[in-house]
C-alpha cells in the first residue's frame, strides 16, 4: 500500500537516534512486527530511493506507527529534519514479520544498536500473544548491545513490558563490557533450550547469535538488513544467499529476497 | 475538445498509450500489482529472462549514487518454464501488453528462447538484451560489437515471427553503427538505453561497494546521455525507437518523444513511485491536450533545430 501519513512527532532520544510517529488517514489492519516500510524522504533526486524502516510500534491497532531510526547518512539526516504536522510518503507494511507461536511461555530477545527498533513491536505482540492472560506468563530476557551507553535504546520501555533486560556495551560505559553476544554465551545454559530466540542488529551480531541458538538448539529468528530498491520483490537487490531446499523447484535460486521473503528468516536457513 | 490519441504501433504492435515499464525495474508485473493499475500501462517489460533460472551476482548488488543508482543484479531470473507456468497466466489477465525481455550467453540460446517463447499464448514481442557477455567469443559483450549484434539478432529474426526490439547497450563509441547492424538484421525497433557501466569505492575499506566492482548506472544521472543517444539512433535508422533512460515524469518522457521516440519505457522511476508511469502518462495526455495535437505520434521526432 502507498500511504500519505502525517508526523505527529519526531524526537531525538539521544545523539542521532530519534523516534517518529506517523498518523494514517485510515487504519492499517494487520501489522505484524518484524514488517518494514519504504519512506520517501524527500522531494528532489537525491537521496533517489525509498528508505527501508522497520516498524517499531503500532499505535491504536493500525491508526499510525511508530519508527526507531539513527542518522547515518543523508536519507537519515533528511527524516531527521521533518516536523510534526509534515506529510510522509510511504510503501508498506512490507515483507514477512516474526513468526509468534502461540502460547509461546519464554522468548529471548537479542538486539544491536539500533536493532532494538522492530523489537519493540515484537514483544508488545508477544505480550498480547504469549501465554497467560495478556501474556503475562511469556518471559522475556532481551540482551541488547552497542558502542557506547549512547547506542542503548528503550531500557526503560522494555522494563515497563517486564522484560528482563540484559545490556552490554563495547566501552564498558553502561552493563557488561564486551560484545552482546558475549554477555548472552555466559548467561545462556542447556536450561534456556526451551526459549525462542529472536535477533535483529549488525550481520556479525546475526551471526553469532546464530551459532549461539545452534549449539543449544534453540529456533531463532533473525530480521536482516540489506540495501534496497524497490521493496516489493521486483529488482532482486536485496538478496542474501540461502540453503539450498530439496526437492529443487524449477525456478531454482540460492537466493532469497529480505524485501518479500524476508526481512525475518529462519536463522538455519542463511548461508553467513 | 477531443481526447488525444495516445495509441502507438511499434513494429506491429500496438500500444494503448507509449508507456512501458522497463526490465528488471517491475518484475513480472505482479510485485507492483498492488500499486499500479496494470491496465492503464502502455506495455510491461517483464524482467530478462533466459532459458534456464539464473542465478545472478552476489550481493552487495546496488549501490545509490548522486540522483542514480549502480546495480549488479548480474540478470538473476526464473528461467523460461518457470515464467511460461507461473508468471504468464497472471499477466494474461490485464489489458496491457506483455514484452518478453531475454538475454542469452551463445547466439543458439538466443534463437532456442524465442523459438519457444514464440508459441506462448499473450505475449505481444520480445526485447532482446544484447548487453551480455558472449561466451563463445571470450565473454565480449554482444551489443558492443556491430557483426555480433548482427550475427545474433539475425538468428532471432529466424527463430521467430514475433515483433523483435533490440534492446541498445550505449557502453559503445558509436551507436548509430549498432542500431544500424540491428535493423539490418531485421529487428522491428530498437528500445535505448540499458544502463552505463559504472562504480563507486568505499574509502574506508577501499573495497568497491559492489561485489561485482562495477555496476549499470540508472535513474534521473543519465538522462541527458540517453536523450542524446536515442536521438542519434532516431535519425540514423528507419526503425521506431523506445527511449529509456532516467524518465521520471511526463516533461522528461516528451522530451524524448521529441527527439525521436515512438515510446519510452519507465525504470528506477518506479522504485521511487510505483505510480510514476502512470503519472506520465496521464501528463502526456495533458500535455497533447494543451498543445492542441490530435495525437501522441505527432510529437515523435518534432525536435526543431
Ligand atoms: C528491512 C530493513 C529495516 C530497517 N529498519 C531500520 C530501522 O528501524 N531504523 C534504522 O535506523 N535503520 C533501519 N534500517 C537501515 C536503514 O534503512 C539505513 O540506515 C538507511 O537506509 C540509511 O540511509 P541514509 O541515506 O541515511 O544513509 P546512506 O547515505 O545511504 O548510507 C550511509 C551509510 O549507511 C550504509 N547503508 C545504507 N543503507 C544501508 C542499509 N540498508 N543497511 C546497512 N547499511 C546501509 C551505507 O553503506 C553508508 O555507509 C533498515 C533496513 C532494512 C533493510
Ligand atoms: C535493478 C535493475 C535491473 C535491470 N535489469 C534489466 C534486465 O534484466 N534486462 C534489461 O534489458 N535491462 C535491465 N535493466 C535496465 C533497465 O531496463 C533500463 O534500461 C535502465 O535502468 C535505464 O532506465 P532508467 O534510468 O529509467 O532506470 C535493469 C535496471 C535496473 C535498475
Ligand atoms: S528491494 Fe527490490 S527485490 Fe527486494
Amino acid at each position: 500500500m502507498q500511504i500519505s501519513g502525517k508526523i505527529l512527532y519526531n524526537k531525538e532520544l539521544s545523539p542521532d537516534y530519534f523516534r517518529m510517529r506517523i498518523g494514517f488517514q485510515d487504519v492499517v489492519k494487520d501489522i505484524i512486527p518484524g514488517q518494514f516500510i519504504m519512506i520517501r524522504v524527500g522531494d528532489t533526486h537525491d537521496p533517489l530511493l525509498r528508505r527501508p524502516m522497520g516498524i517499531h510500534k503500532v499505535v491504536e491497532d493500525g491508526k499510525g506507527i511508530e519508527i526507531l531510526y539513527q542518522v547515518v547518512g543523508k536519507g537519515t539526516f533528511l527524516m531527521s529534519e521533518m516536523r510534526r504536522g509534515d506529510r510522509i510518503d510511504l510503501l508498506g507494511p512490507l515483507g514477512n514479520g516474526f513468526k509468534i507461536d502461540h502460547d509461546m511461555e519464554r522468548a529471548i530477545i537479542v538486539a544491536g544498536g539500533i536493532g532494538i527498533a522492530p523489537m519493540m513491536a515484537l514483544i508488545e505482540e508477544i505480550k498480547r500473544q504469549g501465554a497467560g492472560e495478556k501474556g503475562q506468563k511469556t518471559k522475556i530476557k532481551v540482551f541488547i548491545g552497542g558502542k557506547t551507553r549512547r547506542d542503548i535504546l528503550c531500557v526503560d520501555d522494555l522494563k515497563g513490558l517486564g522484560a528482563d533486560v540484559y545490556i552490554a556495551t563495547e566501552d564498558g560505559s553502561l552493563g557488561y563490557k564486551g560484545v552482546v553476544t558475549d554477555l548472552l554465551k555466559e548467561s545462556i545454559t542447556e536450561k534456556d533450550s526451551g526459549f525462542t530466540m529472536f535477533s535483529c542488529g549488525p550481520n556479525a551480531m546475526l551471526k553469532s547469535t546464530t551459532d549461539i541458538a545452534l549449539r543449544y538448539n534453540i529456533p531463532c529468528q533473525i530480521s536482516l538488513d540489506k540495501r534496497m530498491a524497490c521493496g516489493v520483490g521486483a529488482c532482486l537487490s536485496c538478496v542474501v544467499k540461502v540453503e539450498s531446499l530439496s526437492p529443487t523447484p524449477i525456478s531454482y535460486s540460492p537466493y532469497k529476497c529480505v524485501c518479500t521473503d524476508g526481512p525475518v528468516f529462519n536463522a538455519v536457513e542463511i548461508v553467513w | 475538445m477531443n481526447n488525444p490519441d495516445l495509441s502507438v504501433n511499434i513494429g506491429g504492435i500496438e500500444f494503448k498509450n507509449p508507456v512501458l515499464t522497463a526490465s528488471g525495474t517491475f518484475g513480472y508485473g505482479e510485485e507492483y500489482s498492488d500499486y499500479v493499475d496494470l491496465n492503464r500501462l502502455g506495455g510491461i517489460v517483464v524482467k530478462g529472462l533466459s532459458l534456464e533460472p539464473y542465478e545472478g551476482n552476489p550481493p552487495p548488488r546496488i549501490v545509490e549514487t548522486p540522483a542514480g543508482m549502480l546495480n549488479s543484479i548480474g540478470l538473476q531470473n526464473i528461467g523460461l518454464n518457470a515464467f511460461i507456468t507461473e508468471k504468464m497466466p497472471f499477466l494474461r489477465r490485464y489489458d496491457t501488453r506483455v514484452i518478453v525481455n531475454f538475454f542469452g550467453m551463445t547466439i543458439k540460446q538466443y534463437s532456442e528462447f524465442a523459438t519457444k517463447i514464440s508459441d506462448v499464448d499473450g505475449v505481444a514481442g520480445l526485447e532482446m538484451n544484447i548487453s551480455c557477455p558472449n561466451l563463445d567469443k571470450g565473454g565480449m559483450i554482444f551489443g558492443v560489437d556491430p557483426r555480433l549484434t548482427y550475427k545474433v539478432a539475425s538468428a532471432v529474426r529466424k527463430a521467430t515471427t514475433l515483433p523483435l526490439i533490440v534492446k541498445l547497450s550505449p557502453n559503445v563509441t558509436d551507436i548509430t553503427v549498432i542500431a544500424r547492424a540491428a535493423a539490418d538484421a531485421g529487428a522491428d525497433a530498437v528500445s535505448l538505453i540499458n544502463t552505463l557501466l559504472g562504480m563507486a569505492i568505499d574509502i574506508d575499506s577501499r573495497r568497491p561497494k559492489l561485489a561485482n566492482i562495477t555496476g549499470g548506472l540508472s535513474g534521473p544521472a543519465i538522462r541527458p546521455v540517453a536523450l542524446r543517444i536515442v536521438w542519434e539512433a532516431a535519425k540514423t535508422v528507419d526503425l521506431p525507437v523506445i527511449g529509456i533512460g532516467g524518465i521520471m515524469t511526463a516533461n522528461d518522457a516528451i522530451e524524448f518523444m521529441i527527439a525521436g521516440a515512438h515510446a519510452v519505457q519507465v525504470g528506477t522511476a518506479s522504485f521511487v513511485d510505483p505510480d510514476a508511469s502512470i503519472k506520465i502518462v496521464d501528463g502526456i495526455e495533458k500535455y497533447c491536450r494543451d498543445k492542441d495535437l490530435t495525437g501522441v505520434e505527432e510529437l515523435v521526432g518534432s525536435l526543431r533545430t
